[in-house]
């Protein structure tokens, strides 16, 4: 059902690093590891069809539309390029990132751009903002549905936990991590047993974390199959009374080499050679997936 | 002068303004109790969350609530806003959101001692694209109604206990501007006139320089008194005006010298009419006590207030 995104999904990850590599700067990292999530709430659907997040291609602002918070704002350029598929931001413009007055800022900016849903970059408060959003709808008995994408390494931070512990009730608030097991300095292990920790708060958590230490090369993270993660949201959206965790695995820099699993990334562009390796990876990515047509498409 | 509770008056009037405004939303951090909240919980359950003791989710929770058209009011202690700053800063203050937080206790909260007294409350607040208010009881109500129809982010700084100096202001409405949005303010006014000096004081402090303006008089010197409501938008207009004529200035507060009603003023003044000048405010780690013996502690007393400007005018 979901293997069309793997088109989008190149194409995101195409874009995440040029638009990187032209602004010289930013995180690359990140922004790879949470794409697919991104890629699979706009453009994946349930097993009978339906769209997972509801919003108007034509309309930003449309009042119905579910809200997506991205916590982990120095992954906007993850954001700016899937935006860009959905077609609220001309594909010219990924290019300005970063660069003085730029609706396209370093972190997840309203202000310049106000069809987002908030502000975000200082880590661990885009659970309390989609908590007060969430809120907000059930006050109005309005059916929209809150979405809240935050990196591991940010669950370190207390709010955070000060929030998981006030969110009873909000069963239209679905906190996805994106684990890539790795914060700037270190491996997050230091949050395992992730899952036990959310659902002593009392949340409904679907996934389990693999902590860093266990994870092997070679292994298929469930935060890069658009698959796994449309059957994860489909379940959450049925949960009743409770707000859901669901963890993804991924990987830091995404499945492309060379910046799969490598800290190095964190805050860095990617470079002439590294993004001729990495798109090379995506080309074949995409024959594989739909067939040589749409290869020879891409590469003219 | 009379005991009055402003914190009791914010609690009634919020009451009121749920009902006028149906966006209004009451979070607390687990001290309803003090902030009087009570009965706007009692009357509308469902716009009242208590978020327990997590100043940093109550801001975030405020900010997303906004974000969906709601009109939310934080409310803590002056002291525990700080522990939520980069919150205020970040998910509140950059957004320009309609969030109002209510810091009750302060200045001095007595007993409880350095832990609890909110003597930085305003500085921290006065560097943030934000509206900052510490009103007196005399015009406490106006404020809140005021703040309730403007929808600039603010921060409105009450006190545990004040006096009450009965008389009318008149309240005049201006129009200044955070972060280029506009934002309504109530003009500074004149309480008492004078030609020797001009004493500028907001909150609390108010009804002491009222009185020190009485002791004042016993001296010979015939100060003239300003209330200064709103620290953020400024409004420097009267008092340049009253400087002109008295050539002297002093600030009275309470709060820390830095980020205060003081610095806000007499960095204006000292670029529009620099004038000779005087700061009254807290100095130093202040511990348990009585009010009454703090303000005497920290030469924020009548008595002592009165001394020390005695003294400097006459250097």
């Amino acid at each position: 059902m979901n293997n069309g995104l793997k088109k989008i999904s190149a194409r995101v990850k195409k874009n995440i690093l040029l638009m990187l590599k032209e602004a010289g700067s930013g995180h690359t990292g990140g922004s790879l590891s949470c794409a697919d999530i991104l890629v699979t709430l706009y453009f994946g659907s349930d097993s009978e069809g339906k769209k997972l997040m509801r919003y108007e291609p034509e309309n930003p602002f449309w009042e119905g539309r579910d809200r997506l918070v991205l916590s982990k704002g120095h992954a906007a350029p993850a954001l700016y390029a899937v935006l860009s598929e959905v077609g609220y931001i001309p594909e010219e413009e990924l290019f300005t990132l970063r660069k003085l007055g730029s609706r396209l800022q370093g972190h997840v900016d309203k202000q310049m751009l106000p069809f987002l849903e908030t502000s975000t970059g200082s880590l661990g408060q885009g659970v309390s903002i989609g908590k007060g959003m969430a809120l907000g709808f059930k006050i109005d008995k309005k059916p929209n549905r809150v979405y809240v994408v935050a990196g591991d390494g940010e669950l370190q931070e207390g709010q955070v936990w000060e929030a998981a512990r006030n969110a009873k009730g909000l069963d239209n608030l679905t906190l996805i991590v994106d684990y890539n097991g790795w914060s700037i300095d270190s491996y997050t292990d230091c949050l395992y047993p992730l899952r036990n920790k959310f659902e002593a708060f009392g949340w409904y958590v679907i996934g389990k974390e693999i902590p860093s230490s266990e994870r092997k090369e070679d292994m298929r993270m469930d935060g890069h199959d658009p698959e796994k993660i449309a059957e994860y949201i489909t379940e959450a959206k049925e949960v009743r009374e409770y707000p859901q965790c669901v963890i993804l695995n991924t990987w830091k820099g995404g499945d492309i080499y060379p910046f799969k699993n490598n800290p190095k990334y964190h805050g860095k562009a990617p470079t002439d050679e590294e993004l001729e390796i990495a798109f090379q990876q995506l080309d074949r990515l995409i024959g594989d997936a739909i067939g040589n047509e749409y290869k020879r498409v891409l590469v003219k | 002068m009379e005991k009055v509770n402003p914190r009791k008056v914010f609690g009634k009037t919020i009451a009121k303004l749920g009902e006028m405004y149906p966006e209004i939303v009451v979070l607390d951090a687990d001290l309803g109790s003090s902030t009087y909240t009570g009965e706007f919980k009692k009357r509308f359950p469902e716009r009242y969350k208590d978020c327990g003791v997590s100043e940093q989710d109550m801001m975030g929770t405020a900010a997303g609530l906004a974000i969906t058209g709601k009109k939310p009011y934080a409310c803590t202690f002056a002291i525990f806003i700080g522990r939520a700053w980069e919150q205020i800063r970040q998910s509140i203050a950059y957004q320009g959101l309609d969030v109002k937080i209510i810091g009750t206790h302060g200045g001095f909260v007595g007993e409880d001692g350095k832990s609890h007294h909110g003597t930085e409350d305003v500085g921290i607040i006065r560097t943030l694209p934000m509206v900052c208010v510490v009103p007196s009881v005399e015009e406490l109500e106006e404020v809140l109604y005021l703040t309730a129809e403007d929808k600039n982010p603010t921060y409105i700084r009450l006190f545990r206990q004040s006096d009450e100096m009965k008389i009318k202001p008149e309240i005049k409405i201006g129009r200044g501007f955070i972060n280029g949005k506009g934002a309504w303010y109530i003009k500074p006014y004149r309480i008492k006139e004078g030609r020797d000096v001009t004493l500028v004081s907001n909150g609390r402090m108010l009804s002491k320089a009222f009185n020190l303006t009485k002791e004042l008089g016993l001296y010979g010197i015939d100060a003239e008194l300003i209330s200064i409501p709103y620290v953020k938008p400024l409004d420097d207009e009267l008092v340049i005006e009253s400087l002109k004529k008295t050539g002297k200035l002093v600030t009275i507060e309470e709060h820390r010298k830095e980020g205060g009603l003081g610095e806000a003023v007499s960095s204006v003044v000292s670029e529009k009419y620099p004038v000779k000048t005087k700061g009254l405010y807290i100095s130093g780690i202040i511990g348990s006590g009585k009010c009454s013996e703090l303000y005497d502690f920290s030469g924020l007393s009548v008595p002592r207030m009165k001394e020390e400007i005695y003294r400097w005018l006459k250097d």
